[in-house]
């Protein structure tokens, strides 16, 4: 496979990818082109391996989390350090709204947690494939999760 | 059964679907990107010269760790990779050296005097270099026989490292391909370093006359002694060690006299060898494959050949499938042990 062929057949889904990690199609598109330019860097390495698709998703997903080594997102996003973010109360009876405020709330959540929540609520991972890509060991996605689901819940509860 | 909750993670994703960016407006703005990257990737091969002749030491990954930790840089380090996992397991490199002259170093038309397999194992404990005959009989493409060192120039690095993956089976992390130039320019900024011969020899290049012992070699002395194979008892394989023997050194002198506490000295050596090094695969994967802190190099070199005519010979005749199993599996220390006649003394 080409580089070329990848993105024509995986840009679009790595995209959508990067809105639900991101929460921002423009910070998201930004993750994209950071990950597909080092893609292309590497691309004897990434095509080499097992599943091109899941090396790069791996890529994209440790670009979003690690913050610690200076990545482009301290410098992109320094401000944006999640802060929680706290749902405004508002209109029970809004469905729309509701769901927003979940929304909301997935950037108040540690990257590696949201991370995780995409992978299996959004990508539809087997929990096995969510820790190779987190590289972290599967008790840990499931503990991550359900902290994870535990916090929206509370947030969810409180507002109402 | 899932959780309302879940539900609701389910559909507030699907509906933020509607969020995402067209792909061909990004796809424009990644190739615009990726020009200024590639730009950029001249920089980090230049940094890759240096680093490619250290890959026999621990040095470099301590150095850029420094760097990535504060000194003032000349060399765009910020860039190194530093989102690509890890490599954990062993790596391979297949380092080769060309024959390009001083003066006249056309790429087109060159041989590689020396191929040597860098093997760093998983547990990062040694750095293994296997050097290959130059005049090994190989299979070219199209199915007829010649020598390694003529892949080079047939087919260049790539097809010299699919002939020896072809041979050996070792899958290879990157090819680092050195020539004369970078070897001088990083031996002038050292300073020289210390090698031992075992033999004593007349350089046809420079008719100066290197006694057999320690002595040390300045930048003038890198190509007469790395080419030097006539006058030496077993030829072309007595100046493998002798290549191993440098690299050894080389790594002992920067491992031993500050440079490697010095991003300024650092930083003199990856710019000295900037020319003359081309690397294909990731630096970033390779400095942090390497080992830390004083490890033991080890040469494993075959002592003698097995004539194939024409001036070919054939490749570890006795124990090639050995030691390309233990090279794969990583296994170099037992191989090691049982063939201790096969290391470099």
């Amino acid at each position: 496979m080409t580089y070329e062929e990848f993105a024509d057949s995986r840009l679009g889904a790595l995209l959508r990818y990067a809105v639900m990690l991101t929460g921002d199609e423009h910070t998201a598109q930004d993750l994209v082109q950071e990950t597909m330019v080092r893609v292309q860097l590497n691309w004897r390495r990434v095509a080499r391996s097992d599943s091109p698709d899941g090396y790069v998703r791996k890529m994209l997903t440790n670009q979003f989390i690690d913050l610690r080594r200076g990545s482009w997102l301290k410098r992109v996003l320094l401000r944006a350090e999640p802060a929680p973010v706290r749902a405004q109360p508002g209109d029970h009876a809004d469905e729309t709204a509701e769901r927003d405020r979940v929304w909301s709330m997935l950037a108040g959540l540690p990257r590696q947690q949201r991370a995780a929540l995409v992978l299996r609520y959004y990508e539809d991972l087997p929990d096995g494939d969510i820790a190779e890509v987190l590289g972290c060991a599967v008790g840990t996605v499931r503990s991550s999760i359900s902290r994870a689901l535990a916090a929206l819940r509370t947030e969810l509860v409180e507002v109402r | 059964m899932s959780s309302p909750i879940e539900d609701e993670l389910r559909a507030v994703f699907r509906r933020h679907e509607a969020e995402v960016p067209a792909a061909g407006p990004v796809r424009a703005r990644i190739d615009v990107a990726w020009v200024r990257a590639k730009r950029r990737r001249l920089v980090r091969r230049a940094a890759g010269a240096a680093a490619a002749v250290l890959m026999a030491g621990a040095a470099v990954p301590v150095v850029v760790e420094r760097w990535v930790h504060g000194a003032a840089l000349s060399v765009e380090v910020s860039d190194l990779g530093l989102t690509a996992p890890a490599p954990t397991g062993a790596v391979d490199v297949l380092l080769i050296g060309g024959d390009n002259r001083l003066r006249n170093h056309d790429p087109k038309d060159r041989r590689a005097d020396t191929v040597m397999i860098i093997h760093v194992p998983a547990d990062r404990s040694r750095v293994y270099l296997v050097s290959l005959p130059r005049d090994g009989e190989v299979t070219l493409p199209g199915g007829a026989r010649g020598k390694l060192n003529e892949t080079l120039r047939i087919g260049g690095p790539a097809l010299t490292e699919q002939t020896v993956t072809g041979l050996t089976g070792v899958e290879f992390a990157a090819t680092v391909t050195v020539d004369f130039r970078a070897l001088r320019a990083v031996t002038e900024t050292v300073g020289g370093v210390e090698v031992c011969l075992p033999q004593a020899f007349t350089s046809v290049h420079n008719g100066r006359k290197y006694p057999r012992g320690c002595q040390h070699l300045g930048a003038a002395d890198v190509a007469p002694v790395l080419q030097a194979r006539h006058g030496l008892e077993n030829g072309s394989y007595d100046r493998d060690r002798n290549a191993q023997r440098f690299l050894s050194a080389l790594f002992a002198k920067v491992a031993t006299d500050g440079t490697l506490r010095s991003p300024i000295r650092m930083n003199e050596l990856l710019v000295a060898g900037r020319d003359g090094v081309e690397i294909d695969g990731e630096l970033a994967t390779l400095l942090r494959a390497v080992p830390r802190a004083s490890t033991e190099v080890v040469g494993v070199s075959e002592p003698g050949f097995q004539s194939m005519g024409d001036g070919r010979e054939r490749i570890y005749p006795g124990v090639g499938a050995g030691l390309y199993a233990a090279i794969r599996d990583d296994d170099l220390a037992a191989w090691t042990a049982a063939n201790p006649t096969f290391l470099l003394k």
